[in-house]
């Protein structure tokens, strides 16, 4: 309000004053979440059929202690409340998919305190963290490998409380084969569905894929990070198969295990993937090769969780290394050298 | 096949409310403040004395070297000659003159006849002489521009993307005014002796690009249209040198540097006015809007108009208005204080109410990537913002914060609500400080 000439004075309007942009999109981050676990729902439903209801309390269970230990630790540390975001919530669900069906519900929460406390929130909590929560938490809790390596067939009654007999159940995963050397007893199109033995969400490929499909279109994620592991897998088992039918043995190495879990919602979680597009096809290729590396010479026969760990490691440098391409026309390649690009 | 556009946001354009409504006035009221700086680079001197009278178009500010004059909008006596709060936020030297309602021009507004025997040096004169700077953005003086361009440049794109949300203005002049636009682009052709010339619009503008193809008016003055995807921030010299005239602006150059001449219509239409009618320019198309606004309108507004007098031709406000800008929402200046004039930059004023925009949150980044992918000129936001937090100069040297236009899509586009723009912009003061040795909050 300033002095008219004159004197006169007006009731002073409450305006807002900020920096531009003074609009900004819809969608939030809890926007984001909540589509991510739209897309996870499908193929959790399939487990749910496959694997029975204790599937549905191990993830609902799982999904709540993360929020609630995310709320507990900022409330108890005086930190802004980021519980309510939805990515606690995607942090539950996911780790609960990777694991089997048959895990007890006190191991699940260890890993759920290790995912949001010790992962995320020790590190600075979301958009801070080095390495995925749900699959840090994994790797945490192989050192429970019977409880972790326990695979039932989808025809195994599992109850939905107590104790699992875990010799009842047990069944052989399409991946045991595969490190094996050998093609996996059940129909590619078993794979193709989900009715296999394997972690409780990861085993429906085409559910998996559908959701991944979704994310894209919702522009959520972009599919270079799926597409370059994927496609990386594809070329290294069909062009090293064991056996004498590649394509067969790439299509099984692809449905089979938490490859599809992996490369759609695991290499693609924000925080510990590359920003820069060059850094997101080279960080899939890199996940896709550390994968197969791990398949094929492993000792253990999954290599999808490892590899994205390691490549999370790399995220920053590969941003680093690999910028956008100016509008200018140069182009900048690795490691900042500029190359001049004619007009 | 067209270069694709990459980067950028699909704004909700927001412009059904205004850009059907023709183009109005707004009576000009009885104290009217000009800034001498309306050519921000090369501030105006004042030449009258306070209780002189002036008419309407007279000089009543001494542009410097390579500035332009400033003129009176009004007829009238000059009441003060004295810092005034402008838009920007600070105040400026400004002439104020009390309105005397009676628009007596000054004498020496004439038509001018027979342009094209007119040498290019005299046609820059005039238009430096009637005070016309570039409309969009900036508002360099164009005299400048383009003698610095003569011979330089031999394609001439005519900007009408008018890509930010709620705005109309160019809409509306491209509808009602197209002779203007294709007058002032034959004086411009005949300054720069360009071979080609383009009118760039967005795809959006339906009814205006049917019109020009229906009746082939552009065409038959040699313009041809081209029309662009909705994307913001397209408008900008460097994208349209690059989507129309297909060439490459060097990273750190101008469009010049690669031939081609960008202006926006309505300066194209102010060239018009000023060199075939005389007359100074004094008024500008300014589009009020907003969800607080009353009546959304497109009006002719004389320089110097209060923005108070702006929100009565509106009919007021529809309750209290959360904020109220000047320019378009992505770039434009959030006001505390309606005393503030029109200036020749101002191509709207804006009252949005609190449902306009998302409710504010506190920042959070989740590294989710959409600034980079967005950001019209390769930079990496995030990381910009990290360094920035930690006044990294070196880190933000490498990653060339100098390059960022603060277009404002990163911070539009952020899902965790991070003020990218405003801290890249405090981080190329400081940087700035730092450098100069002072102190980065002198002043402040």
């Amino acid at each position: 309000m300033t002095r008219l000439p004159g004197g006169k004075k007006e009731r002073r309007l409450g305006l807002m004053v900020s920096l531009p942009p003074h609009v900004h999109v819809r969608e939030g981050t809890s926007a984001i979440m909540l589509d991510v676990v739209v897309a996870l729902l499908p193929a959790l439903a399939v487990a749910v059929y496959f694997f029975g209801l204790r599937v549905m309390t191990l993830s609902l269970v799982s999904v709540c202690a993360c929020v609630v230990l995310e709320l507990g630790y900022q409330t108890l540390l005086k930190k802004p409340i980021t519980a309510w975001d939805g990515s606690a919530m995607v942090t539950g669900l996911l780790l609960a998919m990777c694991l089997p069906v048959t895990i007890p519900y006190g191991l699940l929460l260890l890993g759920d305190a290790f995912a949001i406390i010790v992962v995320k929130q020790l590190y600075g909590g979301i958009g801070r963290n080095v390495f995925n929560p749900a699959l840090c938490a994994r790797a945490f809790l192989a050192s429970f490998p019977v409880q972790l390596s326990t695979f039932t067939s989808p025809t195994a009654y599992i109850p939905v409380w107590g104790h699992v007999d875990a010799d009842a159940v047990a069944s052989a995963t399409p991946l045991a084969s595969l490190q094996a050397g050998k093609l996996p007893a059940e129909p590619l199109r078993y794979l193709f569905v989900g009715m296999t033995g394997g972690s409780m969400g990861e085993t429906c490929a085409l559910l998996l894929l559908l959701g991944g499909a979704f994310l894209v279109l919702r522009h959520v994620i972009s599919p270079r990070i799926p597409l370059s592991y994927l496609g990386t897998v594809a070329l290294l088992t069909v062009l090293f198969p064991m056996g004498n039918d590649p394509v067969t043995w790439m299509l099984c190495q692809l449905f089979s295990g938490g490859l599809m879990l992996g490369a759609v919602f695991m290499a693609t979680d924000y925080t510990t993937s590359p920003v820069t597009h060059g850094g997101q096809i080279a960080y899939g290729i890199g996940c896709g090769v550390i994968t197969v590396l791990i398949r094929y010479f492993g000792a253990y026969p999954e290599g999808v969780c490892y590899a994205i760990l390691i490549m999370n490691a790399f995220a920053w440098l590969l941003d680093r290394a690999l910028r956008p391409r100016r509008l200018g026309g140069r182009l900048r390649g690795l490691l900042g050298r500029k190359t001049e690009v004619r007009p | 096949m067209r270069e694709p556009f990459f980067g950028g946001v699909r704004l909700v354009d927001q412009k059904a409310a205004s850009r059907r409504k023709q183009i109005g006035s707004v009576p000009a009221p009885e104290l009217m403040t000009f800034p001498m700086n309306l050519c921000p680079s090369c501030p105006a001197v004042p030449c009258v004395r306070v209780g002189e009278r002036v008419r309407m178009g007279q000089k009543i500010g001494e542009g410097g070297e390579a500035g332009v004059p400033v003129h009176s909008s009004v007829s009238g006596t000059v009441l003060a000659v004295e810092p005034r709060p402008t838009a920007a936020g600070e105040a400026f030297l400004a002439v104020v003159v009390k309105n005397d309602a009676l628009d007596t021009p000054a004498p020496d507004i004439q038509p001018r006849e027979r342009i094209e025997t007119r040498s290019a040096e005299e046609l820059l004169h005039i238009i430096r002489e009637a005070g016309v700077v570039d409309l969009d953005g900036g508002g360099a003086p164009t005299h400048a521009r383009l003698r610095a361009a003569r011979g330089r440049v031999d394609f001439l794109i005519l900007n009408g993307m008018e890509g930010e949300p709620y705005l109309t203005g160019e809409y509306r002049l491209l509808m009602e005014r197209p002779g203007e636009i294709v007058a002032g682009a034959a004086i411009l052709r005949q300054i720069l002796g360009v071979k080609e010339t383009c009118l760039a619009v967005e795809r959006t503008r339906g009814e205006a690009i049917d019109l020009f193809e229906d009746t082939g008016f552009l065409t038959k003055n040699g313009i041809r249209l081209v029309p662009l995807p909705p994307k913001y921030p397209l408008g900008t010299d460097r994208e349209l040198a690059r989507m129309v005239a297909r060439r490459r602006v060097p990273l750190r150059g101008k469009a010049e540097d690669v031939g081609v001449f960008v202006l926006d219509v309505a300066t194209a239409a102010a060239i018009a006015r000023a060199v075939l009618d005389g007359v100074s320019f004094v008024s500008r198309i300014v589009t009020v809007a907003g969800g607080a606004v009353r009546r959304t309108r497109n009006c002719e507004v004389r320089i110097g108009t209060p923005l108070r007098a702006l929100v009565s031709a509106a009919s007021g406000f529809r309750g209290e208005p959360y904020k109220v800008l000047v320019g378009g929402p992505m770039t434009g200046v959030a006001q505390f204080d309606l005393e503030v004039p029109v200036e020749k930059t101002t191509s709207a004023l804006l009252a949005l109410t609190g449902a306009e925009d998302v409710p504010p949150e506190p920042p959070r980044c989740i590294r989710c990537g959409r600034c980079v992918s967005v950001c019209p000129m390769g930079l990496l936001p995030m990381y910009l913002s990290i360094y920035a937090a930690r006044r990294d100069f070196r880190m933000l040297d490498k990653l060339e914060l100098d390059l960022c236009t603060e277009c404002g899509a990163c911070a539009y586009i952020c899902p965790g609500r991070v003020p990218l723009v405003h801290q890249l912009r405090m981080a190329k003061h400081e940087k700035r400080m730092s450098e100069t040795g002072g102190d980065a909050l002198a002043g402040r």
